[in-house]
């Protein structure tokens, strides 16, 4: 399964432990060096469908400073499918690396 | 408009078993996400109509074809019965009175039920009545030839499918207050605009406001859709069948429910299909 890179730094900010809604946003973040910047809208749909194909397992809702919350924790299917996206990704890098270091050495000065 | 309400706004684009079970944790993220800032605030609540709609878009495309072809053959009939029910009046305000035409007014009083019945989500009920309405047409049609746009057989038989699968499979299903407050403004409007009352016309702007609709809501949901393009293939059907020179357009009519159709497939594919 393929997964975006919103959905992806999103999972990896579960990676440590379960978080509510606005500590994925603000982990999903740091993770990207500020690259991906989670919506409401956006984390709440992404989460979604993480749940429904079980890489991701919603809390029971707490309110805690006033406000409501609900922890989301990955599941190990979750846990692989990041594993196997990261694999993806790092092999796909590996690919696209060799072809721009050989590119290099025979392009004319 | 404070912004908690402005977020709540955005929530209703949001099922309604979603809205139930997040929509207040969802408040609070987006409270919290946008801090003071306005336009981090604003790009949030963007993000949330987006979201919400999608969701309902995925949920109409989790139905399978068959499941949402029968919801739209039902809401084919609702929008025939609208449409019977808006020549009918505009019948009797030409002729300024139900007495003389009480076969019709027996009819409209039918149509009401159906319609009445539906928005409560008693299908059975409405389908029942929506039958025997079906079986009277014919006899009211007789009488009237001129009651409706082009009437033959066709038009009774469209209905009868959606209103025989609301009496023998109905769901409890309830439409929305929006919708059918919307068809009711819709079956009135008709009637008082300038010549709305003459034969065939308020018909025409139920049916192209409902095509106009229809195709505005066809990403999240194409039920709409499909019930109006059920519509305008019967009228092609109707006359290519029984015109004594059909015009090319007149066939492109008939296409109108195939092409909808595959469209809707077509989006459901992709929906279904699209990354985490």
């Amino acid at each position: 399964m393929e997964l975006r890179t919103p959905s992806y730094f999103a999972l990896a900010s579960l990676i440590d432990g379960p978080l509510h809604g606005y500590a994925i946003m603000r982990r999903a973040r740091e993770l990207s060096d500020g690259r991906v910047r989670l919506s409401t809208g956006t984390l709440y749909a992404l989460l979604e469908r993480a749940i429904g194909e079980e890489l991701v397992t919603a809390g029971e809702p707490y309110v805690h400073g006033g406000r409501q919350r609900r922890d989301y924790a990955l599941t190990p299917a979750g846990r692989l499918a990041l594993e196997t996206e990261t694999e993806r990704m790092a092999s796909a890098a590996r690919v696209v690396s060799a072809r721009l270091r050989a590119s290099a050495r025979t392009a004319p000065a | 408009m404070t912004r908690g309400r402005l977020a709540r706004a955005a929530l209703r684009c949001y099922p309604p078993a979603t809205r139930t079970a997040r929509g207040a944790e969802m408040l609070d993220t987006l409270l919290e996400a946008s801090d003071d800032r306005h336009g981090l605030f604003l790009w949030n609540v963007v993000s949330l109509v987006a979201a919400g709609l999608g969701e309902r878009a995925r949920a109409s495309a989790r139905l399978s074809a068959g499941r949402t072809i029968v919801e739209a053959a039902k809401l084919a009939s609702v929008l025939y019965a609208c449409l019977w029910l808006t020549a009918g009046l505009a019948l009797l305000i030409e002729r300024r009175g139900w007495r003389h035409e009480s076969a019709v007014s027996l009819y409209m009083v039918g149509l009401l039920i159906v319609l009445l019945a539906w928005s409560q989500g008693r299908q059975r009920l409405a389908g029942v009545i929506g039958l025997a309405c079906t079986v009277a047409v014919a006899v009211v049609v007789t009488r009237r030839p001129d009651l409706l746009l082009p009437v033959s057989i066709v038009q009774p038989i469209v209905p009868a499918f959606g209103y025989l699968i609301m009496a023998i499979a109905p769901t409890r299903e309830r439409p929305s207050a929006v919708a059918v407050g919307a068809l009711g403004a819709l079956v009135v409007v008709s009637l008082v605009v300038p010549d709305g009352h003459t034969s065939g016309f308020g018909q025409l702007i139920v049916l192209a406001t409902a095509s106009i609709a229809g195709l505005a809501v066809f990403a999240v949901q194409p039920r709409l859709a499909i019930a109006v393009a059920i519509i305008w293939t019967a009228i092609g059907i109707e006359l290519i069948a029984f015109a004594s020179t059909p015009h090319a357009p007149w066939k492109l009519l008939v296409a109108t429910a195939p092409a909808v159709l595959v469209a809707a497939a077509a989006r459901a594919r992709v929906i279904r299909g699209r990354a985490i």
